[in-house]
């Protein structure tokens, strides 16, 4: 019985602590780019300069759970969790980029800049590898709190993820 | 359970001491710590700091693609450049080296690592491992030095600073009267603390 006290507490200990909250709204941010517009495909909102976060949603795609070569086709689960389905016109083309955008809630141990507002960047080397089918996607991410027993100094958590692509891949 | 975790948290929470580089606050000597370092740091009555990693306010940004990404490629390194915006954008390889350049300044300040440790022949590389082999010149032999400590230099208490519990900035302290210096201007501090933008 004591051994299973013990166990007990040790789990609590080692795992408990170590459970990530997503509570805190990131209620604004910019899209850098002034050429760039990203509009719901509902029509619902569009995003250029300066804007209010539509809606949060909760992906909760750290870079442990998450790495980079995963996250091109991780857009399912995260429409599932409240992305939406966006296009977004780019410079220097008519042609419009389908998207999904993830707006997330900062983890409650997040610091930084990037837990208070997003910045939205799509470099024209993304736009440019999002060409016949194939899925680019560009994220901001923030660090934790090193202040616990575990060292999470390395993880990355995103704030915003935005994938595109020129075709409707991701109906 | 949320009680026992804040309390450990409260028990393992510290502040990090800023990182003391120079006595000398003239303005001639602020524009070139600015020039050579490139981010905020702190003027107080006891010097000049930089602000520790702990505490430094910059965004940072990633990317993946199944596509064929053609990003500009910096230097040979064993660590991860870190993905500020200039990076994530850059256009031509010089925007890359600039910032490894700026991150080995900010390192040897910081004590994270040894600048002899760093000078390859070619000027790049973070130590370690390195796919082209290191040639590590001027090898150091540690020597027991007795450095005269000064009867006043034992009084001086450097600042700190602590990430607000919502993590929305820091608050610097042991230090009255310290100002932030940003773009060749110093602003006061309000209330000690320093709010991430």
């Amino acid at each position: 019985m004591r051994l299973l006290q013990l166990f007990t507490f040790f789990m609590v200990m080692v795992t408990g602590c170590s459970v990530t909250t997503y509570n805190r709204s990131i209620t604004h941010g910019k899209v850098e780019n002034p050429d760039i517009v990203i509009a719901a495909e509902d029509k619902s909102f569009s995003l250029k300069g300066e804007f209010t976060s539509p809606f949060q949603s909760s992906t909760r795609y750290n870079s442990l759970e998450m790495p980079d070569h995963d996250l091109p086709k991780a857009y399912r689960q995260a429409l599932y969790h409240g992305a939406k389905h966006v296009r977004i016109k780019v410079a220097n083309s008519n042609k419009e980029l389908f998207g999904v955008l993830a707006l997330d809630k900062a983890d409650d141990d997040g610091v930084g800049p990037s837990t208070q507002s997003y910045k939205i960047i799509v470099p024209q080397a993304y736009i440019d590898a999002a060409k016949n089918g194939k899925i680019s996607v560009v994220y901001e991410y923030y660090k934790l709190k090193n202040e616990g027993l575990i060292d999470v100094g390395k993880i990355k958590e995103r704030s915003w993820i935005l994938w595109l692509s020129d075709q409707d891949v991701f109906k | 359970m949320r009680i026992l975790c804040f309390l450990l948290a409260g028990v393992v929470a510290y502040s990090a001491d800023l990182i003391y580089i120079s006595s000398d606050s003239s303005a001639e000597n602020l524009k070139i710590i600015n020039a050579k370092y490139q981010q905020t740091f702190l003027v107080s009555e006891s010097g000049v700091y930089l602000i520790p990693s702990e505490c430094q306010s910059e965004r940072y940004f990633g990317g993946a693609s199944d596509g064929i990404l053609n990003l500009i490629k910096g230097p040979i390194r064993t660590e991860a450049v870190l993905t500020t915006q200039d990076v994530f954008e850059a256009k031509e390889e010089k925007q890359i080296i600039k910032k490894i350049e700026l991150e080995k300044a900010f390192s040897i300040a910081e004590g994270k690592i040894s600048k002899d440790f760093l000078e390859d022949q070619e000027g790049r590389g973070f130590g370690g491992a390195s796919q082209t082999p290191l040639v590590i010149r001027n090898e150091i032999t540690a020597q027991t030095v007795n450095l005269p400590v000064k009867a006043d230099e034992k009084e001086i208490q450097h600042p700190t600073c602590q990430i607000l519990m919502d993590g929305s900035g820091y608050i610097i302290g042991s230090t009255t009267n310290a100002g932030v210096y940003v773009n060749g201007n110093i602003s006061s501090i309000v209330n000690n603390t320093v709010l991430f933008h």
